[in-house]
């Protein structure tokens, strides 16, 4: 049960699976210091399906990549390229 | 549940906030027209006027809204019954649909049992996938909830990072199980996620924060006013009190230290 998390996984797999074109899914990492972003880029169309009504989605993904994140000691960010 | 209803708060967008807490679920499941804007009445004191909205379930939420109707009976019952009621679990049935479903109409009982099999599979894959990701190795059970939904129970040991800050983590948990899951299937069906039964023993809980709140404003004739809770929290006080004579109940502040205040009605 103590395997690590990977916070960069999650991003891609609820992304990936969220999508009407997941092969238009692009995830850049960029680190600094302890802390990380993550930069997501999808196709135009789906962009609303990342990011849900009021933002739900996509603040459900933050807190569950941070979770990820803490796991680990780290800290992340996710952000979606419009 | 309600399918439809008519709120009134300062402005329009916490009128709206408000049915569609009173009607608990997020906005994408309605449609709305503003009854009323705010504003001063022509010829009135200077009274302010208050926003009305009059808010309803799309017609895509006709699934949601049937077994929705199951839960009003389930809140009428008594409290003995009724706290070990909604979370009162059993294994998915086999062999012929639940009886939720029975009772749901067309809709809803035009799902198989291998198509409800099918919409429990993608929510474990889904909740797998995720944990896997996390480096967690958990138990899922799934069971089936009194109006027909499917939960999914995570168990194992060391999950607190699952729940997170007052749920929030499995807030996410489930928002994110629900939107792969449909996504997967193409159409909605109601899947809730739990951990070690955390959902549950809050329920539990909160239903005897808002009886003892209910129970103290009546006897002092004042507001109670909760702490902050999130939104599904506050849900399970409305519902809780709102066959409550004695009490009404409303909600105020912004998030994320919006409150219920519990209010004495006047006899």
């Amino acid at each position: 049960m103590s395997r690590e998390a990977d916070p960069e996984a999650l991003v891609r797999y609820l992304v990936g699976s969220l999508v009407a074109d997941p092969d238009s899914v692009d995830i850049v990492k960029r680190s600094s210091g302890d802390s990380v972003v993550f930069e997501v880029s999808v196709a135009p169309d789906d962009v609303g399906k990342v990011i849900g009504r009021q933002g739900r989605v996509i603040k459900a993904i933050r807190t569950l990549a941070r979770a990820a994140a803490s796991i680990n000691g780290e800290h992340v960010e996710v952000e979606v390229l419009g | 549940m309600k399918q439809e209803i008519t709120t009134q708060a300062s402005t329009v967008e916490e009128a709206l906030d408000k049915a569609l807490e009173e009607l608990g679920v997020q906005q994408d499941a309605v449609e709305y027209e503003v009854l009323e804007e705010t504003g001063r009445r022509l010829f009135g004191l200077g009274a302010e006027r208050q926003a009305k909205v009059r808010v309803w379930l799309r017609e895509e939420f006709i699934r949601e809204i049937e077994l929705g109707e199951l839960r009003t009976e389930e809140e009428s019952r008594p409290d003995d019954e009724k706290d070990f009621g909604v979370g009162e679990k059993g294994p998915i049935a086999k062999g012929g649909p639940p009886k939720a479903f029975a009772a749901a109409g067309d809709v809803v009982s035009s799902l198989t049992e291998e198509e409800l099999d099918n919409v429990a599979d993608e929510a474990v894959n889904t909740v797998q996938a995720i944990l896997g990701t996390l480096g967690i190795g958990a138990t899922i059970e799934e069971y089936e909830g009194d109006e027909g939904e499917i939960i999914l129970d995570v168990v194992g040991d060391d999950l607190g990072v699952l729940i997170g800050r007052h749920g929030k983590t499995l807030g996410a948990l489930q928002v994110l199980t629900s939107a792969v899951t449909n996504r997967r299937l193409g159409f909605r069906y109601p899947v809730q996620v739990d951990v070690e039964g955390y959902r549950n023993r809050r329920r539990v809980k909160l239903e005897d924060i808002a009886r003892r709140a209910a129970d103290r404003a009546s006897r002092q004739g004042e507001p109670v006013k909760l702490r902050p809770m999130p939104s599904l929290e506050r849900r399970v006080i409305h519902v809780c009190l709102r066959d409550d004579e004695r009490v009404a109940t409303e909600s105020e502040g912004q998030e994320p230290f919006r409150a219920v205040v519990v209010v004495p009605r006047r006899r």
